[in-house]
């Protein structure tokens, strides 16, 4: 029987010359020969080769390395890598008005409502840097902490949209206190609010345009309604009046009319929730590095230790078998 | 700003990764040249977050922000690392010597067309066409300032530019069959590899299309190195001190690193200079920004996020990743990771104009996972890619090129994974499929060695003693030896 070197060096019973010779040439022999004659453990050594292979050093020498190595690293994480100053983090949910488009509620569309501005475009004006530069460059922060916080927000200020609702967006930023981040939470309400504000009033406007049009159309029809009803009013030919039902124009016109006013209550601006009653997670200890770090180096241990485990098994296994 | 000691930490955590890597090229060649593709990544990506990191603030133009410093290289060394453990165990000593030991290096007679030759031929005819093609259309990106990904071609152009990577493992694997089983270099495959790297050249590629070539064509030339060198053997690299031992050798390398290096940094140049239009310093500072902080800054932002700011949202990037991103067709991973960074409407943007940012590893599993319990899904993973590695090498060595390739076919998806961070592979259905194809060529090559039978032949087909096929160039001429 020839064994493969898998099956290692010692446990093949070799029965002819040729087998006996293939095993001593075999490239780990001279190497676990040579440990055993130190007295050293060759199971040791070959566990240890698993995963250093280092052929010229002795088994002790491989025991220390392998034993210093996570110990360095250990250590080099917990005294080099300082946790950074703790730091707040505010997410909340403000919602987007409504605007009513007073074409499609004459047209009698079911999209009456819409966002006075679009989510997307929300999302995008929050995510643009110059925004962001705004909000870090303006806002009233504390004085200690002014320096951080404003690389904090503009870092990592960010908005998106909720699943299946264009009308509320999360904004989600931190800063290095509470108070700074209800700072830069009052700063960005006060700019897209402002900046709803104008297009608020831009649809209110046109909104009263339309009812002020309808309303003065309405009054004309009720006069010529009430002219038509005259007594001694009679028309040449029903081709040429003009006023040809005029009730029911002035039903149509006075029912749009009634719509529109009706589409004004829709009508609400972008409301933020009022900074005293949102919650600031904090403060955050920002020693994650370091224990993620330290969380690696266990993995890797770990690691090393179901490999040993593994190798120590299949050995004992093979040598059973043989 | 960071502090000095976290300075050293930084330079400790990152040097002591290269370190590993060199141990890998010293000790364990099979290892390094196996998995090259991705070290080279891991490395490159290394530097840059180094950079980042000791460098910062940086000004990313992508991101339109700036940029570190920060403490990214000690986690990220240490997720590198825990991603290549796996490897040490799947290739371990005993387990390459068994692989050595089965290595099949039964010859091919005299008259005998093999998989190599018949390879060769197929592969011959295919480039002759792609070369006519390119020529027959009139326009060659390279003189014409074409982008790449503006260069149409034809559908043997479309065919190469998505398969290229399989065609030149393929290319790879019969130069490694060759080597093990004719003991000779088989150069007609480095012929192949040389012609579609001009074929890249000529079409406006600039440096990944040769980087992917040539490390997948390596791929399984790592068996020749677990059947000629031992790892216990010898000094310090030994493997390359003996591959390399003549003047004549060690200048053909050198000169061929010399060509290879200065002709793509011409074509990086040619591209940034003459295609994009760049001017001055903007060549410059554009080559800069990609070598050193575009690989990483996706990276830097994403721990800032979920290690320095505690924006972690596991349920929001499952959700992103798994059942709504913005286009489920490709690396849902990336597309997270540029929505959390720049936000929704430009990442949509940036997505159907066909861009996307680089990077995605290891930072994805600590989006999804959050700082702690990434660690083991990071080594699971690891062991995953180095088993199907240990497949490909293992194949190679036993000449079981069907499952050989079908490894590396179920391996891509990893391979993407540590390039672009993409999760999202493995629940596409045709993924299965080709694991149910490995795992059928597994069984199936389980069975035929039984019956001393492969799966899929060396010897393709005997040419009879007389005939016009006798005299044809590519029949081989060595002497009868089965």
């Amino acid at each position: 029987m020839v064994t493969t070197a898998a099956n290692g060096p010692h446990e093949a019973p070799a029965t002819d010359r040729r087998a006996v010779l293939q095993i001593v040439r075999l490239p780990n022999f001279r190497e676990h020969a040579a440990n055993d004659k130190l007295g050293g453990n060759a199971a040791t050594s070959n566990l240890l080769d698993m995963f250093l292979e280092m052929p010229n050093l002795a088994v002790r020498s491989k025991v220390v390395i392998f034993g210093l190595l996570p110990l360095c690293f250990a250590c080099a994480i917990l005294f080099l890598c300082r946790p950074d100053p703790p730091v707040w983090r505010l997410r909340t949910t403000f919602h987007i008005g409504t605007s009513v488009a007073p074409a499609a509620v004459i047209d009698g569309s079911p999209n009456v409502r819409s966002t006075i501005e679009k989510y997307s475009s929300v999302v995008a004006l929050i995510s643009a840097p110059a925004f962001r530069d705004t909000i870090a460059g303006t806002s009233e922060f504390e004085a200690g902490s002014a320096g951080l916080s404003k690389r904090l927000v503009f870092g990592t200020l960010r908005a998106h949209a909720l699943d299946n609702n264009a009308e509320d967006v999360e904004i989600d930023f931190t800063a290095a206190s509470a108070a700074d981040c209800r700072a830069a939470y009052r700063t960005i309400a006060r700019q897209i609010e402002q900046r709803h504000a104008l297009l608020f009033n831009e649809n209110a406007q046109q909104l009263q345009t339309a009812i002020d049009d309808y309303s003065e159309r309405a009054a004309l029809l009720a006069k010529w309604k009430d002219a038509e009803v005259q007594p001694g009013y009679q028309a040449s030919t029903e081709a040429d009046n003009p006023k040809r039902g005029v009730g029911l124009i002035w039903n149509e016109t006075r029912e749009h009319l009634r719509q529109l006013e009706a589409a004004r209550s829709f009508m609400t601006p972008t409301t933020f929730p009022p900074a005293a009653e949102i919650y600031v997670e904090g403060p955050l200890a920002n020693n994650t590095v370091r224990m993620s770090a330290l969380a690696g180096l266990a993995v890797i241990l770990c690691a090393f230790a179901l490999g040993w485990t593994l190798e120590t098994r299949a050995t004992r296994r093979r040598n059973t078998d043989t | 700003m960071i502090s000095f000691s976290e300075r050293i930490a930084i330079v400790m955590f990152g040097l002591s990764f290269f370190a590993f890597l060199l141990y890998l090229l010293n000790r364990r060649p099979v290892i390094f040249l196996s998995f090259f593709f991705i070290i080279f990544t891991l490395a490159w990506r290394m530097s840059a977050t180094m950079f980042i990191d000791l460098q910062g603030p940086v000004y990313s133009s992508q991101l339109a922000r700036d940029i570190g410093p920060g403490t990214v290289s000690v986690i990220h060394s240490m997720a590198y690392v825990v991603s290549l453990l796996p490897f040490l165990y799947c290739f371990r000593p005993a387990a390459v010597e068994a692989w050595r030991a089965d290595s099949q290096q039964s010859r091919a007679s005299r008259g005998e067309i093999t998989l190599s030759d018949i390879t060769f031929v197929v592969s011959l005819i295919f480039l002759s066409f792609l070369f006519f093609d390119l020529v027959r259309r009139g326009s060659i990106p390279l003189f014409n300032r074409i982008e790449r990904f503006d260069y149409a071609g034809g559908s043997a152009h479309r065919w190469m530019s998505r398969y290229e990577n399989f065609l030149t493992f393929w290319w790879g694997l019969m130069f490694a069959a060759e080597f093990i089983r004719q003991r000779r270099f088989d150069w007609r495959m480095v012929g192949l590899l040389g012609a579609s790297a001009v074929y890249a050249l000529l079409t406006g590629n600039r440096f990944s299309a040769f980087y992917s070539q040539f490390s997948f064509f390596v791929t399984p030339l790592a068996a020749i190195v677990a059947l000629k060198y031992k790892s216990s053997d010898g000094s310090r690299f030994s493997w390359i001190n003996r591959r390399f031992a003549s003047r004549a050798a060690r200048l053909a390398v050198a000169g061929f690193v010399v060509v290879a290096a200065g002709t793509i940094s011409l074509v990086i140049y040619n591209n940034l200079a003459n295609v994009r239009g760049y001017v001055g310093d903007d060549i410059w500072r554009q080559a800069f920004n990609r070598t050193l902080i575009q690989p990483s800054e996706i990276g830097w932002t994403s721990f800032e996020r979920v290690f320095e700011n505690g924006q972690t949202q596991p349920s929001v990037a499952f959700h992103f990743l798994f059942e709504a991103p913005i286009d489920p067709a490709r690396n849902t991973s990336i597309q997270y990771l540029m929505f959390a960074t720049i936000g929704e409407p430009r990442t949509t943007d940036h997505l159907t104009h066909g861009f996307q940012f680089a990077g995605g590893f290891p930072e994805i599993f600590f989006e999804l996972f959050g700082p702690y319990w990434a660690w083991p899904f990071l080594l699971g993973m690891g062991y995953i890619a180095a088993a199907l590695t240990a497949l490909v090498v293992r194949g190679t060595l036993r000449g079981n090129y069907a499952s050989a390739f079908l490894s590396l076919y179920v391996l891509y998806g990893f391979y993407i994974m540590y390039i672009g961070g993409m999760l999202n592979f493995a629940t596409t259905g045709t993924y299965w499929i080709k694991l149910a194809a490995l795992a059928a060529a597994l069984f199936i090559e389980a069975g035929l060695v039984r019956i001393g039978l492969p799966l899929m032949p060396w010897v393709v087909f005997r040419v009879p003693r007389h005939g016009w096929l006798k005299r044809l160039p590519l029949m081989r001429s060595g002497p009868s030896n089965s």
